[in-house]
């Protein structure tokens, strides 16, 4: 069988047994070992707060690595110092990712054609910071689906959380944005230069439009949702039958009828 | 391609694709999926980002069947190649869905605040207009 290696990360603990660690460092040479081929579990137990990554990490995923929350309550947080640095993370989920970075960005990807996952993932600046907290480098055609995560910039008004450098062409998805702080906060949060692109696809549980005025380059940005694949329930009195059974068709019908009773003119 | 159900005894499947597509952009027209006889099939397609046209990726004979059910992010689909019954239902429903009005003042009373609600109002109101159900 052929599945990834499960570590763990338990810092503040005592007496760890392999693959259980308490020192960053042993995941570090770990990960390396296997080539990023991994999940990297991230347990609280025996920490208050935000588990600490250092200043001085320096781990690469290489496109493979899944990093957790665990325990203790199934979500975990993780503090990264200013010079640490993750790179190339493939899954991200049920975890809370914090710095105020300045010397470098936290979180880093530089592979082409990387697909990134993330579930239950938060990505939020701790404070003001200068560096961006994703940074996204060339060469790099990279594919981000988000799902129940989100991007704060609320400690640190105005800067992107994820910056692409360069002619980076970036395709992220946002979806089922349940339980979050504001239908606009993804607002500001993507920023890169004139040379990069950015295809955004929303759901219906993000609003229309997002907001980024500190990204330069070119943006798509498109609902997945119609209102053909949606169904709706007709009072059929209302309608000479068939009634309309999806939401696209009863609009389209009652437009007709209202622009016929509007002496043909448009709907204002 | 795909070939799913056995010529003798049909099969009795179920194909959940979330994010996941099915693609003959390189061979026009030809089915990516294919059914046997007397299969039965179970289809969800939902969260499709990134969308890739399903026209024309599922065939059949007319002994099989196909249930579809389709979020908000797939639109039916031809199928010219199925020739089995298709039943297609949306899993998104309008009084599921939130609508915020953009300008309460056009609504008496409390705003509708659900897709089913304004839809069901306005076309009430249009019957009213028109003298008679919606054409």
């Amino acid at each position: 069988m052929n599945s990834k290696s499960i570590i763990t990360w338990a810092p503040g603990t005592t007496g760890t047994v392999a693959p259980v660690y308490s020192d960053w460092n042993d995941i570090e040479s770990v990960v390396n070992a296997l080539q990023g081929n991994a999940k990297l579990c991230i347990d609280m137990t025996g920490l208050p707060g935000f588990a600490q990554v250092p200043a001085t990490a320096s781990l690469d995923g290489k496109g493979r690595l899944e990093i957790v929350g665990v325990g203790p309550n199934g979500e975990a947080e993780l503090q990264i110092a200013d010079g640490g640095q993750i790179k190339n993370v493939q899954t991200w989920r049920t975890i809370v990712v914090r710095a105020a970075p300045s010397a470098k960005p936290p979180v880093k990807y530089d592979i082409d054609g990387m697909v990134i996952d993330m579930f239950d993932a938060t990505f939020i600046y701790s404070a003001v910071a200068a560096a961006a907290l994703i940074s996204v480098e060339t060469p790099s055609y990279i594919a981000m689906f988000m799902v129940e995560s989100a991007l704060h910039n609320n400690h640190n008004p105005g800067k992107p959380v994820i910056n692409l450098v360069g002619n980076v062409v970036a395709l992220v998805s946002i979806t089922s944005n349940s339980f979050q702080q504001s239908p606009t906060q993804f607002d500001g949060t993507i920023g890169g230069g004139t040379g990069s692109s950015l295809n955004l696809q929303l759901d219906g549980s993000l609003p229309s439009s997002i907001s980024l005025p500190g990204f330069a380059g070119a943006v798509t940005q498109t609902q997945i949702e119609s209102a053909q694949g949606i169904a709706f329930t007709a009072n059929a009195a209302d309608w000479i039958s068939p009634p309309p059974s999806n939401v696209q068709t009863a609009m389209q019908r009652m437009v007709n009828l209202l622009k016929s009773l509007n002496g043909g003119n448009p709907i204002p | 391609m795909i070939f799913m159900g056995s010529p003798s005894s049909g099969a009795y499947l179920i194909l959940l694709m979330t994010d996941s597509g099915l693609m003959n952009s390189h061979n026009p027209g030809a089915p990516v999926l294919v059914m046997g006889p007397n299969s039965v099939l179970l289809m969800s397609i939902a969260t499709v980002m990134f969308p890739i046209p399903f026209d024309n990726t599922i065939a059949g004979p007319a002994s099989a069947s196909l249930e579809l059910q389709l979020d908000s992010t797939q639109p039916p689909f031809p199928m010219g190649g199925f020739l089995g019954p298709v039943t297609t239902t949306f899993v998104s429903v309008a009084n599921a869905l939130g609508y915020t009005p953009g300008a309460p003042g056009n609504w008496v009373g409390p705003a509708p605040t659900f897709v089913q609600q304004a839809l069901d109002r306005i076309a009430a109101r249009v019957v009213t207009l028109g003298g008679g159900p919606i054409p």
